[in-house]
């Protein structure tokens, strides 16, 4: 035999040293880091998370959001995707660029000085992004800082570190990431991790770990307290969640404040489409998270969409009346024979209901209308459909589309966890009324009643929450780590106008119940996967999973 | 005194004729001798003539012309005293005198022989077949009672000095009766052999070479083009069902050109690609648009000993094709053709409107909300004012194929050539796939083009060359749509929507954007066109010089096969009628666009594979006394070369060596050292062994004597290593390397900024799969030709089985590439039996056969599970898992009594589930209540039975086939009521309801997925076995005395049918039970009735 026939493979394959040893090619292992973003408007599995609370409910019966509220998700089955496994992928690629970088002594982009640095306070940022997602989802994860071989049985498996103790390794990686980033990046960067996106992970998590279900139980467990009922705080941990959200807050850019509200709920709505990227109000993007395929899944069924993501009466019934009055109050002047008059601006900015103006026409849903409630495929289930994330001058298979950059993190976010924070462990401190009526007054509702107790400030907050941060993937997280999912997750309503010519504007208003969730304190925490804590015997599944 | 030298005859037959052949030839100074050689080669007669005359003539000179032999011998023959005469292929030269003085003409008078005094006689003949007419060589030719003899050549022709007093030759060959002939005072003595019994006359094709069948010692079975052609199928691997014992397969689609079928030999056995190493004429080629009328056998080889010179490519077994070859003699020409009905088996029903209506509004309230459907509504539907659209009626037609041979074989001693030209065509079963404005067809379509020339040629007396060329051409064309997204249309739309609108547009909405009869007709074509040349050049070279029987082959095969495409799409629009108050249609919402095919269309060069192959082999046989003894060694070398990846390349060298004492015991001993460019090179040769022996025990003087019901008896055992080096298309698994990965975007306009990563581990020393085979066999023939066994029992173990580690925990954050970890065992048994006889002028015979075939994981690196039931080792391969369903909820006390489902919300009527973990957790949940329950959909069971029977010239043959131990899981449209907007089936009807409770078949209705019922559970998995009648055939050989006025001596008229009936238990899912898992959306597999002629000229 001839030496050399059976020599077929490219024995010139690239190996780490080809890698790191090129400013080039390391910065394209950072861009493909950035890839495994997960957004947050598709968040399950690239559909709205919000029906997967009592924000709204999908059309179609075999998106993701079903398994959530019918109660079929488990340990071989999160609706979200396999995230467990994705996050660890993402973070053995940070451990891997760190250590590449360390032992090829990567050199700098002769271009742009500096711009390694900045890589390595990209990647720190990242990894504790991606273990942040882990531990939103699931608890307290495995703490993993270094790429494992596979034959090292003892860092494979692990036990699950405690809730805490990913928190301050996320804490810990954002203050090294925050030494080598700018405040901000030339427009052409625009998109990458700065300073304010991680001091606003840490306000995220330092406030997620104060909040019930993790404050006493995530010091020593990774497991979250599902106990019925409201669970003790620790003030301390809201102290240091205020004090993160402050400093994203009071975060100096070239001219004064880095970040500012925008100013009028035009300009929000403008943030969301057209405008994110030159927003000071957002400060950190999933970048092209999606595309105009989005709003023909937002759109209603008049305008060849499918209806996703339709809001629940539930969440309509909680917009304030224009008076700044919840519509439960005797005194708010609201009339269930017209329940859409004189709400929340908001309320028409977010979301379109029967008669609503629509592309030059009325929304339509009642019985035979152009956008009828029905539970047939792509129908809104529930009378309602979102409008606050639909750019309403796109017209479904028509060129030209859009590019959707998904908000992961905005001002107004920070501003809800000072205040939630504030009131916690300072109740009656002047800043807590004063930067949720910042964000009230953008929407044109009237300031927040003084004199407010801290039950009834932490109600405000929560509402005004609710609504602000509506379908941007807060809830669902919101009303766990609040530990209220058991009593949220329970009946979904909706609205059907019947044509009556006796009721005023022709139609009738009849609340009706969409379905009924089923609920589990379990569902607090997602499972893991069921075979990855077959695989590693140290690890214990979420409880009641 | 006359002496024929040069005694090689071409086998009787029509001899042509020295007036009218013309040969072309040109002489200087030639001897005599030399020229009427020349004559010999060019005109393929053969020359015998006295030496002595011959000699003495030379300077022959002839000026270039064309002459016929006739005219061409005049002229050499001129000057001598010589005369000549033609008697059959023969030219006999004698000395007009001698004629005269003899007797009789050209006998032999005795030759001065030194050593031998006795007067000899040369006789000289050829030896045939008898029923085929083929040339026998190596045919025993022996003066009775002496010991000189000899043996035919390759072309059958012999010749023998006779001491002048002997009258009798004995003819004797292995697989054929002895014959005694008294020598006539001719000196041509033309012998036919019969086939001593069947099954045993042939010579059986095993890896690189052929061997008796009496003396194979390895698990072998085949078929021949006989029983292929019966099949009027375009793929061949649709023929094979239940003809091999051994063979599992499974065909899991109808559709024209993409219904091939899986092949597993012996089953699966490996948790890797376990598809079978396919072989024509020596060389891996696929098989499926062979045409089977250029085949010749078709064998499939089972245990190590047959295996083992395929190394690493031989642990699935082998399945070998042999193509047809020319024979001397005059041109025989064949044509076949045949045309018939297809349409589908079976289809699925659903229910009409009404029921379907009134279902829905059942499985509503079920889910506690409001019908959908009034009764003005119910009433329309009943009546029919409403629409009620059955989408199969709509969307099928019978449909047809047809096919087509002609074939031509013969030639001489010098060159013979089989050539061949076939034609196929198979049309799908879609309706109204024409009916559009562009006038082209949407229909499924396969036509297939198959051209082969294979060619021998004798270069000298000991140098042969071989060429063959075959070419096949298939042309399919579809809708522009796969037969999945059709089927799951019809699978999925309610009865309740139209096809067409009022006013004759098709009909859809924003959700039904796809309307069956667009599907059909408006979505453009698609062609697919498959172009693959295949040539083999071969020389062989006799070296007896070297030691007698050595033979040497050196040979090339370039094989390449493109397979472009060209897509003619387009799109329509459907429209959603609007009423007004009244119910009148005010106007129509579009939905969608028509568009117009593109002129320039969009083509795609598709795959290109190129594969090139050497071979060069030594072949030796020897016959000692009562000792035979065969040996090979053979080297070979492959590449292929596929798109632009890097070559796949093989080289190996193998030996395989036979050896028996009396034909009666028998030893083989062969093996393989190969290598592959797909391991790294310290893992990436192995040594592939096997040992075989046989004892013929009815050769055995004890069980002859004693036992004379038993004509043959033969029992056989091996032993082998073979390999496997299939893992998926993963390639280089001992290499880390990093690529592209996906881009993210940056800067206010979202550039784009490529992505890299790293990718999966690689796993340095990674190597081949190892499996190591045992097999027992026998053979048996008992009361001659009433019984026939064939046995084979089978044990096989794969190990170092490729495949990626489970048991990594997520934590490690990447993928590792396969590892030689996984351990399968296998085993089983194949049984044939025969029987065949004759009842006065009716002959018949019966041959059923079963395969069995159960594998066994072993090690598979599975993850650590939480309870014993829950284990995938352990069972064989693709066992079915899910809950164990028990019924269904009597009641809320049952329900409040039993433990909680944790799937979504249920009550009375829903399926419940089985709990198997016992007190530690509280609830039903999918993770730890799975267990196995049922087989895995390849079956483990295969059996079939020909039948046949022939009265005078009419013959009938039927080949039932089926299958068991095999499950069918079924879900979404196929079996779910109102599947994501679906329909419901009759089996719905069986639904329960508070009064049906005692005696409902189905559970309570709901109105979309529901997490309960809809999932993985025993209720949804159902028995698959089938037995069908595969084939059936019944002919008419035209009596001779009718054909032969009119030049032909073979006409036969037949009818065959394929899929005619089938068995099963699938009735309620009215599905083909070899349809895949799934939901069912599966282009039907189809039933052909097929009317045809067979002539031969």
């Amino acid at each position: 035999c001839k030496k050399g026939f059976l020599d077929r493979a490219a024995t010139t394959q690239q190996q780490d040293k080809d890698i790191f040893t090129s400013f080039a090619m390391t910065d394209q292992v950072v861009s493909n880091l950035y890839s495994r973003l997960r957004g947050a408007y598709t968040y399950l599995g690239g559909y709205s998370m919000s029906s997967g609370t009592d924000e709204a409910k999908d059309a179609s019966s075999w998106m993701g959001s079903m398994s959530f509220n019918n109660g079929s998700w488990s340990g071989a089955n999160n609706p979200i995707g396999n995230t467990w496994r994705d996050n660890y992928v993402a973070i053995r690629q940070a451990n891997a660029i760190l250590e590449g970088v360390a032992k090829y002594n990567t050199p700098d982009d002769a271009n742009n000085p500096g711009a390694l640095q900045n890589r390595i306070g990209e990647v720190y940022f990242l990894r504790a992004y991606y273990l942040a997602e882990l531990i939103r989802q699931y608890g307290g994860a495995i703490i993993v800082t270094k790429t494992i071989d596979q034959s090292d049985e003892v860092a494979l498996n692990q036990p699950r570190n405690t809730y805490d103790e990913c928190v301050a390794q996320i804490v810990a990686d954002c203050d090294e990431a925050i030494k080598r980033l700018p405040v901000i990046y030339p427009t052409t960067q625009v998109g990458r991790v700065t300073k304010g996106t991680c001091m606003a992970l840490k306000s995220r998590m330092l406030l997620f770990s104060a909040s019930p279900l993790w404050a006493i139980a995530g010091k020593t467990s990774y497991q979250g307290d599902i106990s019925t009922g409201t669970s003790a705080t620790d003030p301390e941990k809201w102290r240091k969640a205020a004090a993160a959200a402050k400093e994203v807050i009071d975060l100096q850019g070239t001219q004064g404040a880095e970040y500012k509200l925008e100013n009028t709920l035009a300009d929000r709505l403008n943030m969301f489409t057209n405008n994110t990227l030159l927003s000071k109000e957002v400060i950190w993007v999933r970048m092209k998270e999606t595309n105009d395929s989005y709003d023909r899944y937002l759109f209603p069924y008049g305008s060849n969409g499918w209806s996703g993501c339709s809001p629940t009466q539930n969440l309509v019934d909680d917009y304030e009346m224009a008076n700044g009055k919840a519509i439960t109050d005797p005194a708010s002047g609201y009339n269930a024979a017209k329940p859409y008059e004189n709400r929340d601006k908001r309320f028409y900015t977010d979301i379109s209901y029967n008669g609503a103006a629509w592309k030059g026409r009325k929304i339509e849903t009642f019985e035979r209308g152009k956008d009828e409630q029905s539970t047939q495929t792509d129908h809104s289930r529930t009378g309602y459909s979102c409008r606050k994330l639909a750019d309403e001058s796109i017209t479904i298979n028509q060129a030209p589309g859009r590019d959707v950059h998904g908000i992961l993190f905005r001002l107004a976010e920070c501003y809800l966890n000072y205040a939630e924070a504030l009131n916690e462990y300072d109740p009656g401190n002047a800043d807590i009324a004063r930067y949720i009526n910042l964000i009230r007054s953008r929407a044109g509702q009237p300031e927040l009643p003084t004199g407010l107790g801290q039950a009834e400030m932490r109600q405000r907050i929560h509402n005004e929450r609710r609504i602000e941060l509506a379908f941007e993937n807060h809830r669902f997280w919101d009303v766990r780590r609040w530990k209220i999912a058991e009593n949220t997750e329970k009946v979904i309503y909706g609205m059907r106008p019947i044509a009556d010519e006796s009721a005023p504007g022709g139609y009738r208003y009849e609340k009706f119940k969409v379905e009924d969730r089923l609920w589990r304190n379990a569902m607090y925490l997602i499972p893991i996967n069921t075979d990855e804590t077959l695989r590693n015997p140290k690890m214990k599944q979420n409880e009641g999973w | 005194m006359l002496m024929l030298t040069s005694v090689l005859w071409a086998s009787p037959g029509k001899a042509q004729d020295m007036s009218t052949k013309k040969i072309t030839l040109t002489l200087k100074n030639e001897t005599l001798k030399n020229a009427l050689g020349k004559v010999e080669a060019l005109s393929g007669f053969r020359m015998a003539y006295p030496p002595e005359q011959i000699n003495k003539w030379k300077n022959v000179n002839l000026s270039k012309a064309t002459r016929s032999v006739k005219e061409t011998l005049e002229l050499l023959l001129a000057d001598t005293q010589l005369n000549f005469k033609q008697s059959d292929n023969i030219i006999v030269i004698f000395r007009p005198a001698e004629q005269l003085s003899a007797n009789v003409d050209t006998t032999i008078h005795p030759l001065p022989a030194a050593t031998n005094s006795a007067p000899m006689r040369t006789i000289i003949g050829s030896v045939v077949e008898n029923k085929t007419n083929t040339v026998l060589p190596g045919v025993s030719v022996q003066v009775k009672g002496t010991s000189r003899g000899t043996q035919t050549q390759s072309d059958g022709t012999y010749s023998l000095q006779v001491p002048a007093n002997q009258k009798v030759l004995v003819f004797s060959f292995i697989g054929y009766e002895t014959k005694e002939v008294e020598i006539t005072a001719s000196n041509q003595t033309d012998v036919t052999l019969l086939p001593a019994s069947f099954g045993l006359k042939d010579v059986v094709v095993v890896a690189y070479g052929q061997q008796k069948k009496a003396t194979v010692t390895g698990a072998i079975a085949s078929i021949n083009t006989k029983e292929l052609v019966q099949s009027p199928v375009s793929n061949l691997t649709n023929a094979l069902a239940g003809r091999l014992p051994g063979l599992i397969t499974t065909q899991r689609s109808g559709e024209p050109g993409v219904d091939g079928s899986s092949l597993y030999i012996r089953g699966v056995a490996t948790l890797n690609g376990a598809s079978p190493i396919i072989m024509v004429d020596g060389i891996e080629r696929p098989m499926d648009y062979v045409d089977p009328n250029d085949i010749e056998t078709l064998t499939i080889l089972k245990d190590a000993a047959a295996t083992a010179v395929l190394g690493m490519r031989g642990a699935n077994g082998a399945i070998l094709i042999t193509t047809k070859r020319g024979k001397a003699g005059p041109p025989a020409v064949s044509f076949r053709a045949s045309t018939g009905i297809t349409e589908a088996t079976r289809l699925p029903k659903y229910l009409g409107s009404y029921d379907y209506a009134t279902l829905y509004n059942e499985a509503l309230v079920n889910d506690g909300a409001e019908p959908a459907f009034n009764q003005k509504q119910l009433e329309g539907y009943k009546n029919g004012s409403l629409p009620n659209t059955d989408y199969y009626k709509f969307m099928m037609k019978p449909s047809s194929v047809a096919q087509g041979n002609l074939n031509v074989s013969g030639g001489n001693n010098i060159a013979r050539y089989f050539i061949s030209a076939g034609y196929n065509v198979q049309d799908g079963i879609y309706a109204h796939s024409k009916e559009n404005a562009d006038g082209y067809n949407g229909n499924n379509n396969i036509k297939r083009y198959n051209l082969r020339a294979n060619v021998d040629v004798d270069i000298t007396p000991t140098l042969a060359a071989r060429v063959d060329i075959a070419g096949i051409m298939t042309d399919r064309r579809d809708g522009n749509n796969s037969a999945g997204d059709i089927m799951n249309l019809a699978n999925r739309m309610a009865p309740i929507y139209p096809i067409f609108n009022p006013n004759g547009s098709m009909w859809g909405n924003g959700t039904f954007q796809s309307n069956i009869f667009g599907e059909l007709s408006q979505k453009g074509y698609r062609r697919f066109y498959n172009n693959t040349v295949q040539g083999t050049f071969a020389l062989t070279r006799k070296l007896d010089v070297i030691t007698k029987n050595l033979t040497a082959k050196a040979s090339f095969s370039y094989d390449n096969t493109n397979t472009p495409s060209a897509t003619y799409g387009r799109n329509y629009a459907v429209f959603e009628p609007l009423y007004d108050a009244q119910g009148n249609i005010t106007s129509y919402k579009q939905s969608g666009q028509d568009t117009k095919i593109d002129p320039n269309g969009s083509f795609n060069g598709g795959g290109a594979n190129r594969s090139t192959y050497l071979e060069a082999v030594m072949n030796w046989n020897r016959q000692f006394g009562k000792h035979e003894a065969t040996g090979m060694l053979l080297w070979n070398r492959r590449l292929t070369e596929s798109g632009a990846s890097i070559p796949k390349a093989y080289q190996s060298l193998l030996f395989r060596g036979t050896y028996n004492y009396m034909q009666k015991y028998l030893l083989e001993v062969s093996a393989s050292y190969q290598g592959s460019e797909n391991f790294p090179k310290e893992s990436r040769y192995g040594f592939f062994p096997s040992v075989s022996a046989g004892w013929v025990l009815s050769e055995e003087n004890f069980i002859k004597d004693n036992v004379s019901f038993l004509s043959f008896l033969k029992i056989r055992g091996s032993y082998g290593e073979v390999g496997n080096d299939q893992a998926g298309d993963d390639r280089f698994l001992w290499f880390t390397s990093w690529g592209g990965g996906d881009p993210y975007y940056f800067g206010t306009n979202a550039g784009q900024a490529n992505g890299w990563k790293q990718g999966a581990i690689g796993n340095p020393g990674v190597t081949w799969e190892r499996g190591r085979q045992a097999n027992i066999g026998l053979e048996a023939r008992l009361w001659k030709n009433l019984l026939g066994i064939t046995l084979d029992v089978f044990k096989q173990r794969r190990s170092q089985i490729l495949i990626r580690r489970s048991t990594l925990s997520d934590v490690f954050g990447q993928d590792i590439k396969a590892q030689n970890i996984g351990i399968v065992d296998n085993k089983g048994f194949e049984l044939e039996l025969s029987h065949e006889n004759r009842i006065g002028n009716v002959t018949y015979f019966i041959k059923p056969n079963v395969t069995f075939a159960r594998n066994n994981i072993v090690f598979q690196d599975e993850v650590p599970q939480a309870y014993p039931w829950m284990k995938r080792t352990g069972h064989p391969i693709n066992t079915k898992f899910g809950l164990v369903a028990d019924g269904f909820f009597k009641d809320e006390n049952d329900v409040k009594n039993s433990p909680f489902q944790n799937f979504s919300q249920y009550g009375p009527g829903d399926i419940k589930y089985k709990k198997l973990t016992g007190d530690t957790y509280d609830y039903i949940q999918s993770n730890f209540d799975e267990t196995a329950i049922g087989y895995a959909r390849t079956p483990e069971i295969m059996f079939g039975a020909t039948l046949g029977a022939a009265y005078k010239g009419f013959d009938i043959s039927l080949l039932f086939q089926g299958a068991t131990h095999t499950d069918l899981r079924l879900e979404n449209e196929a079996v779910y009521e109102f599947f994501q907007g679906g329909k419901v089936k009759p089996f719905h009807l069986g639904r329960w309801t508070p009064e049906t409770a005692a005696t409902a078949t189905y559970p309570r209705l709901h109105s979309s997925t529901n997490g309960n019922n809809h999932r993985a559970s025993s209720f949804w998995v159902k028995d698959a076995s089938y037995l069908r009648l595969k084939n059936a055939e019944i002919g008419y050989q035209l009596p001779k005395k009718w054909i032969k006025p009119v030049g032909l001596s073979y006409f036969r008229i037949y009818a065959n049918g394929m899929n005619l009936l089938t068995w099963d238990k699938l009735k309620d899912y009215q599905v083909d039970p070899e349809i895949g898992d799934g939901n069912g959306a599966m282009y039907p597999i189809q039933r052909i009735w097929n009317f045809g002629i067979d002539v031969r000229f």
